[in-house]
């Protein structure tokens, strides 16, 4: 029986065409017993390899194929534990070892000295006694095969035998056999295959043509030569070796050999150990820190006492049972590290005296109380009355996630210290794999097919759809593509999409996930280099090392929690103290007005053209409030309709409140009431799903557990609906009809979409009412620290600006002797900082202050040209007159760019680097430098600003072409005294395009007038009838009806048109000849190529 | 080729000094006058390119022809056509 050992998936990152389920399930098709996966390089797909071998009981054996210093390939298969351990560190000294991360190679010495428990095959037609035999010749070849014997032994060294059809197989075969022969080395035959079926040679060939950047014409030479590469049926295979069957039998001698080890159970990975003084147990060492803490949180006469001294005696029972005490106290040593971190990082700030806590709790962890006493949560889950059945219950099958969230800086330096504490070789950041998308794969397949790269350009920007796979449906959708689909080369790009749809592109870095082991990490899964300096990545995703039972740690950046600690800083300095901001006024009306009012632009997590429309409906009173809030807009709850039913609810109870009258949700069965009681009957956190299973079909704690579990995979769908006899079964022993089961089973299922616990919401409700806070009352330092940590939320910097705008804020254009590197405050006005420009970068810009602190403000052009750092290229100086920086110096914009022409060489003449200088040591006059010239206009001055900056300071566009908008155009702040119904008129920049996969083919534009934003809903008819305006052009005219509806304001597009203005009349001049442009189509021409993206989504 | 797709002794293979001087000869139905008979198979491998303009899948085998004269033929896989290949 033939069994395969040499076997790639598509984690051979591009040069392999399928997943290691599809092979899976092709070998258990023809009936292969085992199959090896031998990737490049690592073990990446091997433990989701594993798992699906193992469920379709085929014996799955982990191996890798890495490539020597010289080029030559090595097949590695773990015969044994400690052959995996050795398996693990070789490739993990291939990629650190080496310069280039991406060429990761083995010294063969390292092979030697580090082989046990392996079985080395001698590779494919690139690998060790190929090489030899190529380039050295038969003799050469010979003395290394003994020398393999003699290092590895004839038990452990197989030469490797291949036939694919390649001209030339059949007398390599038979010269490498007979060398096995002459130096008493077994052969075996293997089949190098690349994808699992035959028709997808395609794929591969696009694959490889990718990896080598040529299209398929320019890719002959590295291409396979046929379509043999494919996993064969093992009697065809035996029917090849017929010569040799002793090549066949040796599969299966392997196999068996291989099969004492096993990737799914022989790990042997365990969490560090609690480390106590005085030998202290971990559960009394627990227990002692909690009932400390307990005291100070829960004081004998508060009102949660029982209920907190009851949750931490339950906690702590489940803690011992599941043996997580140690756990539990290394997660507070990380975090007492993270706060010695904390205040490394913030030491000589004004803001380390403001109480901040070095990061935050967020997820399920933060239901727990002792989180909540260890400092890993923030908030009081009793008073919060969250559920802890989603982190921590008594059927637990794995250890519970606990994820933190902190500011960049922090994070950075924590990241650095726990390698640090722990090793280098016990530590590692979790990887993920960027997968094929309609857009990529449009995009590098398009490429190798040597089609127009307009075209392709356009297809991937014009596509709705984000699966690779409907590239067909949507090119038969798209204006003027839809012939192409049967059209040579489209179609193949059609076909070639649909395969490589879901395929791993590359290793990437997962968010924010920490792996830290007692035992070696580097001997349990292979580690590597990111693409961010210092860091090391180990080779499984969050799924793989969720089977591998790795704890996991999630060590998370937070944008906002930057935001707020720059926040907090510049009120310090304004005020001389930091807010303490555990201790503000979480009830203040003047905060939730502004909320309630939509006015929430900027803020965390309730800012987003849906939550704005939401918020405007429910309108949120305190901190559970906003957790739903928080909660509600997500994929899970939207699929599950929740949101209708929740916002009508939600009226409903605000009017019968207005009448003194208590409100009773309606509930689709009682026995929901605990459940859903608090979210007005319907689902809207992931605990909540939880509970209803166990309310309603008597779900015990272990089904909820693999519930749970289910609920956090990928493709949780299919595993989800695995529950539903279960489901069903357990609501009609409590009486409930098939229909409702169904129904209320339906909205179950839809979390497996995306959606928050009630910890992780209420932890996130608290930070979006802390930034808004912060924005009410120090408004100027929140818009300044909002631009510097930019990029983050839902708004372009052009759309923040004017928001800071209409909160009073002045934002202001660079000054050349007040700006700082980053925006800054001054007094009420936001500056905008030198680094925001564009050829000028922060190092320049922080080099041009540092010179202006030391040595005086800047006096003139010529004065800035001979102080700047030479780095300060002559497009930068032009750049910072452009947008007024240099105002100062006395002279209009346009002497001073004809200045820099005097003092600068011409951009055509070839320079060092940066500029060259010209007779500048010295503050000589020029000649010609007192020429006068006129200042620029003001649409010249807005499109400077978008050109150099990518927002304008100087107001919207619109300012200078109301004349010249098209008749009958409202201004959005028109819209709110018109007539629900009422045909309207509207033009706008386009903020936000978003095209949510849940909204049934309705796409949502957010687009901006000089007054404000205007919210569209375009139909499917009405977007595939306009889709080249929707998705391209940034400025837009849009008809349609005015639908308004408790407080929301919607337009219903009926046509979308790209904005044309109207030619200037000369006979009716403009009143304000200062703020109006010169030629309105020329302006909107420049615009067109200037404005920013709109942030889009779908 | 039998059913495995191994190769079988053929009896009538062209010679290539009566074929006209085309690089490749069409032989779709041998009824050439003169035919050698194959002493010895010496490889068989396959080609498959070009498929996203106009495919091409051939099936290759290079024979000993009876006097030593070396002969390469080819399939193509998706007729079924044989061709001889011409140095």
């Amino acid at each position: 029986m033939y069994i395969e050992l040499h076997c790639h998936s598509a984690f051979s990152f591009l040069d392999g065409a399928s997943l290691p389920e599809q092979l899976v399930l092709e070998a258990a098709d023809l009936e292969y017993p085992a199959l090896a996966l031998t990737d490049h390089h690592g073990i990446y797909g091997s433990m989701a390899f594993a798992q699906s071998a193992k469920h379709l009981g085929i014996q799955p054996i982990t191996g890798a194929e890495l490539t020597l210093l010289d080029g030559a390939h090595v097949t590695l298969l773990a015969e044994t534990p400690e052959g995996y351990a050795n398996l693990c560190r070789l490739v993990t000294e291939a990629h650190l070892g080496r310069e280039d991360r991406r060429d990761p190679r083995l010294d063969f010495a390292s092979l030697e000295t580090r082989h046990e428990g392996l079985i080395v095959l001698s590779g494919c037609r690139e690998g060790l006694l190929p090489r030899v035999l190529h380039a050295e010749g038969l003799s050469a070849a010979r003395r290394f095969a003994d020398r393999c014997r003699a290092v590895f032994g004839r038990e452990r060294f197989f030469v490797e035998l291949q036939r694919n059809a390649v001209r030339g197989d059949r007398h390599l075969t038979q010269t490498l056999a007979e060398i096995a022969d002459s130096a008493g080395l077994s052969i075996v035959a293997t089949g190098n295959v690349h994808y699992h079926r035959q028709e997808r040679a395609h794929l591969h060939d696009a694959l490889t043509a990718i990896r080598h950047r040529a299209t398929l014409d320019g890719s002959h030479d590295v291409r396979k030569p046929n379509s043999e590469f494919f996993l064969r049926r093992p009697r065809d295979v035996a029917a090849t070796f017929r010569d040799r069957p002793d090549a066949i039998a040796n599969t299966h001698v392997i196999a068996e050999r291989c099969a004492a080890f096993d990737l799914t159970k022989d790990l042997g990975y365990t969490f560090p150990d609690f480390r106590g003084a005085e030998r202290q147990t971990a559960p009394k060492a627990l227990a002692e820190l909690c009932r400390i803490k307990l005291d100070e949180f829960y004081p004998p006469d508060s009102p949660h006492r029982t209920e907190a001294e009851q949750r931490l005696t339950e906690e702590l029972w489940l803690v011992e049972h599941h043996g997580l005490c140690g756990f539990f106290l290394v997660y507070h040593d990380l975090f007492e590290l993270a706060r010695e971190v904390g205040a490394e990082v913030r030491r000589g700030t004004r803001r380390a005296m403001s109480g901040l806590l070095p990061g935050r709790g967020r997820g399920s962890s933060v239901s727990s109380i002792i989180c909540y006493f260890l400092g890993l949560s923030h908030i009081d889950p009793i008073a919060s009355r969250l559920f802890l059945g989603r982190f921590l219950n008594e059927t637990l099958a794995s250890v519970p996630d606990i994820d933190l969230d902190f500011p960049r800086e922090i994070r950075e330096e924590l990241i650095r210290r726990v390698y640090q504490r722990y090793g280098e070789e016990h530590t590692g950041l979790v990887c993920s794999f960027p997968t094929y998308r309609l857009r990529s794969a449009v995009r590098e397949l398009g490429k190798v097919l040597d089609l127009p790269t307009g075209e392709i350009e356009q297809v991937a920007r014009l596509a709705s759809h984000r699966s690779a796979g409907a590239l067909r449906e949507e090119l038969s959708k798209l204006p003027g593509f839809a012939g192409r689909v049967n059209a040579p080369l489209w179609r193949d790009l059609c076909d070639l999409a649909e395969e490589i749809a879901g395929l791993p592109r590359h290793i990437s870095q997962h968010v924010g996930g920490m792996i830290i082991s007692s035992r070696p990490l580097v001997e349990i899964v292979p580690l590597e280099r990111s693409a961010m300096p210092d860091r090391v990545v180990c080779q499984w995703d969050k799924d793989s090392c969720d089977d591998a039972r790795f704890i996991k740690i999630d060590f998370l950046a937070l944008g906002m929690l930057s935001l707020v600690e720059e926040c907090v800083e510049l009120v310090a300095h304004k005020q001389g103290s930091p807010p303490d901001l555990s201790r503000i006024d979480f009830e203040d009306e003047a905060v939730y007005d502004q909320i309630c009012a939509g006015d929430t632009v900027g803020l965390f997590q309730i800012e987003s053209r849906a939550q704005i429309q939401m918020i405007r409906r429910t309108r949120p009173q305190n901190l559970e409030d906003l957790a739903v809030e928080v909660a509600i807009v997500r994929p899970g709850p939207i699929v599950g309709g929740a949101v209708n039913p929740f916002v009508r609810r939600r009226e409903a109870q605000r009017h019968a409140r207005a009448q003194g009258l208590e409100y009773e949700p309606p509930l689709d069965h009682p026995l929901l009431k605990d459940a859903l009681a608090e979210t007005l009957g319907v689902i809207i956190y992931q605990d909540q799903v939880l509970q209803v299973c166990q309310g309603l079909a008597g779900f015990t704690a272990g089904q909820a557990e693999a519930l749970r579990r289910a609920m956090s995979r990928r493709r949780s769908r299919n595993l989800m609906e695995d529950f539903w006899e279960e489901f069903l079964q357990g609501a009609s022993r409590r009486g409930v009809s098939e229909p409702l089961a169904h129904k209320v089973f339906e909205q179950v299922v839809a979390f497996s979409e995306f959606g928050f616990p009630k910890s992780h919401a209420a932890a996130f409700g608290l930070l979006a009412y802390q930034s808004a806070w912060l924005r009410h009352y120090h408004p100027v330092e929140y818009y300044t620290a909002l631009f510097n940590n930019q990029p983050m939320g839902f708004y372009s910097l052009d759309a923040l600006g004017r928001d800071a705008k209409r909160h009073g804020v002045e934002v202001q254009l660079p000054h050349i002797n007040r700006s700082d590197v980053y925006c800054s405050v001054e007094d009420r006005v936001l500056r905008i900082g030198l680094g925001f420009i564009r050829d000028c970068g922060w190092d320049i810009a922080e080099a041009v202050v540092r010179e202006r602190e030391r040595n005086g403000p800047y006096r003139s052009l010529g004065d800035l040209v001979r102080r700047a750092p030479i780095k300060l290229s002559r497009d930068a100086i032009e750049n910072l007159v452009w947008v007024g920086a240099c105002d100062d110096f006395g002279l209009t914009r346009r002497e001073l760019l004809w200045q820099v022409g005097l003092w600068l060489p011409p951009k055509t003449e070839p320079r060092g680097p940066a500029r060259a200088r010209r007779q500048l040591e010295l503050p000589l006059s020029h000649p010609y430098e007192r020429l006068r010239f006129g200042t620029i206009a003001a649409d010249e001055r807005v499109v400077a600003e978008y050109e150099v900056l990518g927002f304008s300071a100087s107001g919207h566009p619109f300012s200078l072409v109301q004349d010249a908008l098209p008749s009958g155009v409202l201004r959005s702040d028109t819209l709110v005294s018109r007539e629900h119904g009422d045909v309207i008129h509207v033009a706008g920049l386009v903020v936000a395009r978003q095209r949510p996969e849940t909204a049934r083919g309705f796409t949502f534009i957010l687009l901006e007038d000089e007054a404000g934003m205007m919210n569209a809903i375009v139909r499917p008819k009405v977007y595939e009838r306009n889709r080249i305006a929707i998705r391209s052009e940034p400025f837009l005219w849009i008809a349609g009806t005015l639908a308004k509806d408790d407080g929301t304001v919607n337009i219903i597009a009926e046509e979308v048109r790209p904005l044309t203005l109207k030619p200037k009349s000369g006979a009716t001049p403009s009143s304000r000849p200062s703020t109006t442009t010169r030629s309105p189509y020329r302006f909107l021409k420049q615009l067109r190529r200037n404005a920013p993206d709109a942030k889009s989504w779908g | 080729m039998d059913e495995r797709g191994l190769p079988i002794t053929v009896e009538d293979v062209a010679d290539d000094d009566d074929l006209s001087g085309d690089r490749e000869q069409e032989s779709e139905t041998p009824s050439l006058p003169h035919t050698r008979r194959v002493d010895d198979v010496l490889e068989i491998w396959r080609i498959d390119d070009e498929w996203w303009r106009i495919p091409i899948c051939r099936r290759y085998v290079e024979v000993v022809l009876e006097g030593g004269r070396h002969v390469v033929l080819f399939e193509d896989v998706d007729t079924g056509t044989w061709y001889e290949q011409k140095p």
